[in-house]
């Protein structure tokens, strides 16, 4: 794939994204969708970027703001959706919904409501792999509330400790929930956390994702040759609230405007179009190849069904043998 | 023209105050255009709008009011070429079975303890006032009903409500079925309590001179009448050949232990059992003027009891059993019903009952159906009947079985259908 | 120690060891981790040598986190391995309830059927140590409590030595609960012995009087006074359930619809714990067969204390057992 191309299919991949997380709050007001919603508007280059770097047989381990990783690691946009809508047809058979994505196809272990839940997780699959030596990297996300967890710095580490093949992927957007890191971090400088664990570990600009795809490329080549775990911090921020029902009482409309003043999509867009590398036509036509992919999964979604009742009980235990 | 309503922000929301509007009838709006706050108990929060279009009319002014999620605040007119939403199509709600239109027994009066003592008092629980919360049937509801049948000769003693004696349910449970008054037995139990071998060992009732079987018979012809009185009766008889099926048993038995041999009488239930599958409208219950059909196939088998005692204690999954253990199950029954040491679910499982008066001499059995079962098979005992085999007159032995059904259930040509089955049954006796 | 085809006398503690060796030299990917497993020999010796024979990377010493190491555990078998985790007691559980619960129970189920967690964790349980409050908790109710958990109570050296093998086969979450009191048990191994089921209860007395139902660390003292009550001439049903998630129901029911009279023991404490469910179960389905009140036999509602003859009347004893069962009877 040329440069350009490549530039374009990063755009394309961040706006579909977008696009996908807007109609989604709009039907979670039209009460399509229940429960909660963390949108990931804002933040899509992170997840753009790092997908970028990983291959199919890599694993992914995410959070309950992980619509923007499924759809970036390949999980069909109707599936999500669907999953969203409750659906049979969902991802997780409906029984998990907007937190609880799951994908064995894709390697792409969920979706996890407990904040730093994911983190020892993520540390046993790459145990796996370093026992039977494969050649694999587990990817594992989590926000920055994540690191007042315990859960965090036992799986920092146990993952330097048997140098495990582990990319841990801070995203920093400053708040959890209402707390900004201020309040939370006796030190807000994330990556001497990791550095205490002797882990390889730098900052990323969250909001550029040619940066993002740059360090995670190089992270995730190391990881593999056997440097064990590394540490990214990606400086990014959510441009709505942590979730539907949030009146964001934390933080001002300034902050919030300067940072949508650096949205990725508009960077990356503005940069390729003063680069004669993206027309009008361009533009337009990715919109609407995103817009009718978005509809598309709202259709798949709207069509499906629900799960018989009956069904309760099934997975409970496992039905055959299992892996 | 398209609805701009209260929108769901939240899993716990269900109300809002709209507090501000940020646009006039007339303005030009953008999908994404913030136009209104509302205030919910997290704080103000600005809500969206979701189409380009004109603001048509603002339904809703601001103030205090709790507005539901979903409430109209707003129309707006769609830009020409914009798509206006269709209406949602509301998702089956997973709602759980629908209750049937009439309640039966078992829902006016879900509590064991009340229906044992409507039981006992001989109250039929349908027709009661009920007094209690939802419809459902108390205890004092019972106790006035039978104050109500006192005068019409209504039977053993009635269970003050307050001061009751202490008995373990067992204990109970044995004194109603075999018409023990738990007040006069003596308790031998912890803490005073009665227990079961207090009621398998109580001497006559204080009310009237009387014994158990006294009072079986009591019951049993409260049952028989009430039987003849609202089931239907029909009858059909045939008579079955043997031949193959005592031959097959004679040789099963050779290779059996005397102790382990098979009786005629298990073979035939267990036919019955199978032949039942085929005909399922007669392996059930009658209750509030409908049939309910059994999954499972429980046979009652009568037992004469000595004195004059009958109880009719249920082989659970006859259909399922081998031989073998069909005979163990049968002499156990036996053996416990004339020790008086049945267990609650065998009397009260029945699906339906076969009654074998073969050994008493009786060539053809005109059964009662036992309420609430639906059929009952008679069996008579086994003769020797020529019978014409390839031409030639032969002597076989040959059996009458009859079958009594309730014609509110079925009709003859069902009933036939199970005699016919019955008789294929037994003429391949090693598939029994 | 070679396993020869015939019966030996061997402890509780032993036959564990021998389990966990066996499973890993026939499968490569079984492998034991938990808190001073390899070095040290297992804090309750049972490890003792396995290091020497497998080595470092499948006898894994982990430091002191419960829910790293327990949520290692459930992603290695999600990876593919069959990993054994030894969480040193129920007590130390907690600090991993969160990756027992929330992960390893509910994966399968919330994944719509796609990930299933093949995960065994053993935890040692109970009291009667003097080890005080904090080290002295029998949790097995808690996590019996958990849909999506399998959770088994070995109280038999044959069950100790043959559940694992099965527990290492099942495709979702096992908890193996080992109570302390039994490693030192000495008994014989019958020969030829294969996996046992991890399903049903067993009767490990047959009686007509009354029924005992117990499993794990009580399971001696109620044969115990079974054996007394049997020279009272009371005969006890002594159900040993083995399998605490899910119940064998119908065993529970059969021993109540024979004898008619039920005392339940259990080293948790009364108040909703596993006892509770029992009691409820028969109730439920066996109302009619009770010719008594259902007793039950438990710790005392207090924390452990220290002092010995405070925890012994803290947790149920012989006499206890024997005094409610005879009273039940009404002699």
């Amino acid at each position: 794939m040329s440069e350009t191309s490549h530039l374009h299919d990063l755009l394309w991949q961040m706006l579909r994204i977008r696009r996908f997380e807007e109609r989604s709050a709009q039907l979670y007001q039209e009460e399509k969708i229940r429960g909660f919603l963390h949108l990931y508007i804002g933040e899509e280059a992170v997840a753009v970027g790092v997908m970028g770097a990983l291959e199919p047989e890599d694993a992914v381990v995410a959070t309950y703001r992980e619509h923007g990783h499924a759809l970036a690691r390949g999980v069909a946009p109707g599936s999500v959706m669907a999953e969203m809508y409750g659906k049979v047809e969902g991802c997780s058979r409906g029984r998990g919904g907007s937190m609880h994505l799951f994908d064995a196809d894709n390697r792409f272990y969920g979706g996890n409501a407990i904040v730093g839940g994911g983190l020892p997780l993520a540390v046993g699959l790459a145990l796996a792999d370093h026992l039977s030596g494969r050649r694999r990297v587990t990817a594992v996300f989590f926000g920055e509330g994540a690191v007042a967890e315990g859960e965090f710095h036992e799986s920092m580490n146990l993952a330097a400790l048997w140098d495990l093949p582990v990319l841990f992927c801070c995203e920093n957007n400053l708040y959890a929930m209402g707390t900004a890191i201020e309040r939370s971090e006796s030190q807000t400088h994330l990556t001497l956390k990791a550095a205490s664990f002797e882990i390889p570990a730098w900052e990323v600009d969250g909001m550029d994702v040619v940066a993002v795809e740059e360090a995670a490329v190089k992270a995730v080549e190391s990881v593999r040759s056997g440097g064990g775990p590394h540490f990214l911090e990606f400086r990014t921020y959510r441009f709505r609230a942590h979730s539907m029902f949030d009146p964001e009482l934390y933080r001002s409309k300034e902050e919030v405007g300067e940072w949508m003043s650096r949205d990725p999509i508009e960077l990356l867009r503005g940069r390729l179009s003063a680069e004669g590398l993206l027309s009008e036509d361009d533009w337009e036509a990715m919109e609407e190849k995103v817009g009718a992919e978005v509809d598309d999964a709202v259709e798949f979604a709207e069509e499906g069904s629900w799960e018989p009742v009956g069904d309760l009980s099934r997975f409970v235990y496992s039905e055959v043998g299992g892996q | 023209m398209i609805d701009f309503v209260v929108p769901s922000l939240g899993a716990d929301m269900d109300r809002a105050t709209l507090v501000g509007w940020l646009v006039e009838p007339g303005d030009v709006v953008k999908k994404g255009q913030i136009i209104a706050e509302v205030e919910t108990e997290k704080g103000v929060i600005e809500v969206e709008c979701w189409h380009d279009g004109v603001v048509e009319e603002l339904v809703v002014e601001p103030g205090p009011e709790k507005l539901p999620v979903g409430a109209l605040l707003a129309r707006i007119r769609p830009l020409e070429g914009a798509p206006t939403p269709e209406p949602e199509a509301q998702p089956p709600t997973q709602a759980l079975k629908a209750p049937p239109l009439r309640p039966t027994a078992r829902e006016v009066a879900p509590a064991p303890p009340i229906r044992q003592l409507a039981h006992r008092l001989g109250v039929d629980l349908t027709r009661l006032e009920r007094t209690g919360p939802g419809g459902v049937i108390t205890r004092d509801d019972v106790l006035r009903g039978a104050s109500a049948l006192a005068g019409q000769g209504s039977p053993a003693g009635i269970v003050p409500a307050r001061g009751r004696k202490k008995a373990s349910p067992r204990a109970r449970w044995l004194a109603s079925q075999l018409g023990v008054d738990l007040d006069s037995t003596s308790a031998s139990g912890p803490e005073d309590m009665v227990v079961a071998k207090d009621i398998e060992a109580a001497p006559a009732t204080t009310l009237e001179p009387e014994d158990k079987v006294a009072a079986m018979r009591r019951a049993i012809a409260r049952s028989m009448s009430h039987s003849k009185r609202e089931i239907p009766h029909y009858y059909l008889a045939t008579h079955i050949d043997l031949d193959k099926s005592l031959s097959w048993l004679e040789a099963v038995n050779a290779e059996r232990s005397i102790s382990r041999r098979i009786l005629p009488a298990a073979l035939l239930l267990k036919a019955t059992a199978l032949a039942l599958r085929e005909v399922p409208e007669l392996n059930g219950h009658w209750i509030d003027e409908e049939f309910h059909r059994s999954e499972a196939v429980h046979i009652g088998v009568a037992i004469s009891i000595r004195e004059g005692g009958l109880v009719a204690p249920a082989i659970h999954n006859a259909d399922q059993l081998e031989l073998g253990e069909m005979m163990e199950l049968l002499r156990d029954l036996v053996t416990r019903a004339r020790s008086w040491r049945l267990r609650s679910s065998e009397m009260s499982d029945p699906t339906i009952t076969v009654t074998n008066l073969g050994d008493r001499g009786v060539e053809t059995a005109f059964p009662v159906i036992i309420p609430p079962q639906v059929a009952m098979v008679g069996l008579g005992k086994v003769v020797d009947a020529i019978v014409p085999v390839k031409g030639s007159p032969v002597a076989h032995p040959v059996i009458h079985v009859t079958l009594a059904g309730d014609h509110r259930v079925t009709d003859g040509h069902r009933g036939g259908l199970l005699l016919s089955t019955l008789e294929g049954l037994l003429q391949e006796p090693e598939s029994l | 120690m070679t396993l020869i085809a015939e019966k030996k006398t061997i402890t509780y503690r032993e036959a564990v060891r021998e389990a966990m060796s066996d499973a890993m030299r026939n499968d490569e990917r079984v492998f034991l981790m938990g808190e001073d497993v390899g070095r040290y020999g297992g804090c309750y010796a049972v490890s003792k040598g396995m290091l020497e024979e497998f080595g470092p990377d499948r006898v894994r010493d982990t430091p002191l986190s419960e829910s790293a190491f327990v949520g290692a555990g459930i992603g290695a078998a999600l990876g593919g391995m069959r990993p054994i985790v030894e969480v040193m007691t129920v007590n130390f559980s907690l600090l991993a309830l969160d990756q027992i619960v929330n992960t390893a129970a509910l994966y399968l189920h919330m994944s719509g059927g796609q990930f299933n967690v093949p995960v065994v964790i053993r935890m040692a349980t109970g009291a009667g140590r003097q080890l005080a409050a904090q080290h002295s908790h029998s949790l097995e109710g808690w996590y019996a409590h958990v849909p999506g958990l399998k959770v088994v109570a070995p109280g038999t050296i044959e069950d100790a030595r043959w559940m694992l093998a099965t527990a290492l086969d099942d495709p979702d979450p096992v908890i193996i609960f080992e109570h302390v009191g039994l490693y030192n048990m000495e008994g014989e191994l019958p020969e030829n012995g294969a996996p046992v089921d991890l399903a049903k209860a067993k009767l490990r007395q047959s009686g007509t009087d009354v029924s005992l139902i117990t499993y794990g660390g009580s399971l001696p003292k109620v044969m115990a006074a079974a054996d007394e009550l049997t020279q009272e001439g009371i005969s006890a049903d002594v159900l040993d359930l083995r399998v605490l998630r899910p119940l064998d129901i119908p065993a529970i029911i059969d021993t109540v619809t024979t004898t008619h009279r039920l005392v339940v023991i259990d080293e948790g404490w009364k108040t909703g714990g596993l006892s509770a469910e029992i009691a409820a179960r028969v109730a439920e389905d066996a109302i009619w067969e009770l010719d008594a009140p259902i007793r039950r036999v438990c710790s005392a509602e207090v924390p452990v204390p220290y002092a010995r003859h405070m925890e012994q009347a803290a947790l149920p004893q012989v006499a206890d057992i024997v005094a409610t069962a005879r009273a039940l009877v009404g002699r």
